[in-house]
């Protein structure tokens, strides 16, 4: 009876043990199966792709079955992709694949995801210059400072859009963390930051994250740096600056007084007669003096009878951004000079 | 008479016979050219064989293929008539600041009644003074001679009695000015006048509603920006928006929803919205455009944009989530819908220099050369319009606005920012459409 009871006991430990030994293989076996979906963060509608991988097996010569929501895909050896359409925002899709290793081992791994809309990045170069009516875009020069602003769309599996308030952003700069931690947090939608100067195209991104964490969107975007540009305009005595026309090909002067205003686009300055910007204008070679409560605009007298050409010259420097400094040439005809190219 | 006799006489007879149709033939041949006088352009043979006038036979039988818009190369020579009447006609030989149509009661010589009539009001830029000139006569009458200079843009009210227009102050800050007009009569003097009603500083961006008895003004503020609903009546200010930035361009296409567009430039990605007016949400439309710079229809059901990078620009339309380019490449604020948001009036450069759109043509760095086109966005046929050029004129079209009955067009040259009008019925006769 002993004698029984013994080698039973040595058999249920040998099951047993085996039976651990074979779970402990398929676990491990499930640690050595990788699955990634790209994108991480799905906006409602986009497409995705779920893959896996491992290096313990040949996932090539494994027999791979797909599903989702629990309903049958696909299946095929070697069909380590799946590719879908993301569902409504708010609701989590399941995605499985039922692996079979080519030493008949058998693997389910499953990614569960919630597209949780999007999240738009917007930019602006706060202190980059353009004239007050332009209609376009300032564009950040080197160092400038840029207000980045994330505007989410994560919604509800019941339709309602959370407010912008509520969300966690996590900021990066550059593939980093450490610079925009501080930035980063509950409701913190906006990054302030100034262009490094040895980094003329940067990074930034931001992943959204609803109060729960069930729902999440990421962005990124390219901070691009231009080089700053003066451009010269005709301050007209009774119509204003003539912004329509820029002065791209020179200019003819026939008025005995002509203001040329010279807007310096991009340099860093809200305001094109702050100090921080220092203006040098020069008439065929000769330092001259600009008005002195607009260092931007430049009289020009033209006494009776004169005729001719000569050049225009302005360095605009900004003093504390030393990328920002720019020299520029308008070529200027007197009179009424036949054969020009400026009538 | 024997055989011989009747032999001679039938051959006689046929031959005169012969003669004279053979005569009317060729009579009839000389004259085939003249329709007018109810011979076809088909000449003696198209004559027997035509069907109604200036049709074939073939023609008549299987009808004739219709008309299915231009190709953008096409020009007005291909198939313009002679010109009666001038299809653009500059209405203000000055720069003006802004120009609007208004309908006037008139009485007609010799009778009591009064017919409207369509009037151009335009304020001109180098004194604020304000001029209406018939669309018929184009004879400008001055208004007011109250002085307002350097107006920089403005926008109307529905009946042009009043107006709101940006300026610059000496610390180079827009301000805004709602200013009403006062007539001569209203005056009871020589002349009306222009008076300032209200002013906001910082009118970053602005529009008027669909009715035009309201503003949408978008004013800088120490966080970025805010949106106010100023109605021209004189009502309270409502805020209505407010941002962390400050670079938007509005579109008020439609009474309860208002469009706005992040300020463009050429390979930087643009996004739009809608904000709608009952719960004062944003809701994306378009992400990540680049270059992008937007004109919503009317009915808000299509967005007319265009798309700049690497020195292209294309125009596209947005309707039904799907996206159209277009036949010919501008940029929307080139275009005007029309009221049903059916089709759209654009100036359409012959040539677009290889650079970067927008910020070139912003910058005033280069100017086009337009000329006019309606496209039909339902049926996708493109119409060319008018060249300027047979006008010996060169125009860069921008400001189009439809008068009301869609008869004429109005927009102002940014070459000199001079007040001009298509007439809209007549081009499209013209062109024979």
């Amino acid at each position: 009876m002993k004698s029984f009871i013994f080698h039973m006991s040595v058999l249920i430990c040998g099951i047993t043990l085996s039976l651990c030994a074979v779970i402990s293989h398929v676990h491990a076996l499930e640690s050595y199966v990788s699955v990634d979906v790209e994108p991480a963060y799905p906006a409602a509608g986009e497409m995705i792709t779920v893959s896996v991988s491992s290096f313990a097996f040949d996932m090539n010569r494994a027999y791979v079955t797909w599903y989702e929501n629990g309903a049958y895909r696909s299946e095929g050896t070697g069909l380590n992709t799946f590719s879908t359409e993301a569902g409504n925002t708010g609701i989590t899709m399941t995605i499985s694949a039922t692996i079979v290793s080519p030493d008949n081992e058998t693997i389910t791994k499953t990614v569960r995801f919630t597209p949780g809309g999007g999240v738009d990045l917007l930019w602006e170069a706060i202190d980059a210059y353009t004239p007050p009516f332009y209609r376009g875009k300032a564009l950040p020069a080197s160092q400038a400072h840029v207000k980045v602003i994330a505007v989410p769309h994560l919604t509800t599996g019941n339709g309602t859009k959370l407010d912008a308030d509520t969300i966690t952003y996590t900021w990066q700069r550059n593939g980093f963390y450490r610079d925009t931690k501080s930035q980063s947090g509950y409701g913190r939608s906006t990054l302030l930051l100034m262009k490094d100067i040895l980094l003329p195209n940067e990074t930034v991104s931001v992943t959204a994250t609803s109060p729960g964490g069930s729902l999440s969107a990421r962005e990124s975007i390219n901070l691009p740096e231009v080089d700053p540009e003066i451009i010269f305009y005709e301050e007209h005595p009774t119509l204003g600056v003539r912004f329509n026309e820029a002065l791209v090909n020179g200019i003819l002067l026939r008025e005995r007084e002509t203001v040329i205003r010279a807007e310096p686009y991009f340099f860093s300055t809200d305001n094109h007669n702050r100090s921080s910007l220092s203006y040098d204008w020069s008439v065929g070679g000769r330092h001259v003096s600009s008005h002195w409560n607009n260092p931007g605009d430049l009289a020009i007298d033209v006494p009776e009878g004169t005729t001719g050409n000569t050049a225009l010259s302005l360095s605009v420097t900004y003093t504390d951004r030393m990328l920002q400094s720019l020299k520029e040439t308008l070529s200027i005809t007197f009179g009424d000079t036949e054969n020009t190219f400026f009538q | 008479m024997n055989s011989s006799q009747q032999k001679r006489i039938f051959i006689w007879g046929g031959t005169i016979l012969l003669i004279v149709l053979l005569g009317v033939g060729i009579f009839l041949f000389g004259r085939g050219g003249n329709s007018s006088e109810g011979v076809g352009d088909n000449g003696f043979f198209g004559f027997l064989f035509s069907g109604a006038e200036g049709e074939g036979v073939l023609d008549s039988l299987f009808g004739s293929e219709e008309r299915d818009g231009d190709s953008p190369d096409k020009t007005p020579q291909d198939d313009e008539k002679q010109l009666s009447v001038d299809l653009i006609s500059q209405v203000f030989p000055e720069p003006v600041s802004g120009a609007t149509f208004i309908t006037l009661p008139q009485s007609t010589e010799g009778s009591e009644e009064e017919k409207n009539i369509l009037i151009v009001r335009v304020i001109e830029k180098a004194t604020g003074n304000i001029f209406d000139i018939p669309v018929d006569t184009l004879g400008a009458e001055r208004i007011t001679n109250t002085t307002i200079p350097h107006i920089h843009d403005t926008l109307w009210n529905t009946d042009g009695t009043e107006f709101f227009a940006r300026t610059l102050n000496d610390d180079d800050i827009i301000e805004g000015t709602g200013i009403s007009i006062f007539t001569a009569e209203e005056e009871g003097g020589d002349i009306g006048l222009a008076r300032a009603e209200f002013l906001r500083t910082g009118t970053l961006a602005f529009d008027t509603n669909p009715t035009q008895d309201s503003l949408f003004l978008l004013e800088r503020t120490t966080s970025g920006s805010r949106g106010i609903i100023v109605p021209f009546s004189g009502e309270e200010p409502k805020e209505a928006f407010s941002s962390p930035l400050s670079e938007w361009l509005i579109d008020w296409a439609e009474n309860d929803y208002i469009y706005l567009t992040t300020k463009p430039a050429a390979g930087i990605p643009g996004y739009s919205y809608y904000l709608s007016l009952f719960s004062n949400t944003l809701n994306p439309i378009l992400s990540g455009v680049s270059g992008l710079t937007t004109l919503t229809s009317p009915d808000g059901t299509k967005i007319l944009f265009s798309e700049s990078s690497e020195n292209t620009l294309t125009l596209k339309i947005l309707s039904d989530g799907e996206e159209t380019a277009l036949l010919f490449d501008t940029l929307p604020e080139k275009c005007t819908w029309d009221a049903e948001g059916k089709g759209i009036y654009c100036g359409v450069p012959f040539s677009l220099p290889f650079t970067r759109y927008p910020d070139t043509w912003y910058k005033g760095e280069l100017f086009f050369e337009d000329s006019i086109w309606y496209y039909d966005t339902e049926e996708s046929i493109g119409f060319f319009l008018v060249d300027p050029n047979m006008y010996d004129t060169a125009i860069d079209l921008i400001n189009p606005v439809l008068s009301e009955d869609e008869s004429f067009l109005l927009f102002t040259n940014k070459r000199d920012m001079t007040p001009w009008i298509l007439r809209v019925a007549d081009a499209f006769e013209t062109v024979n459409y």
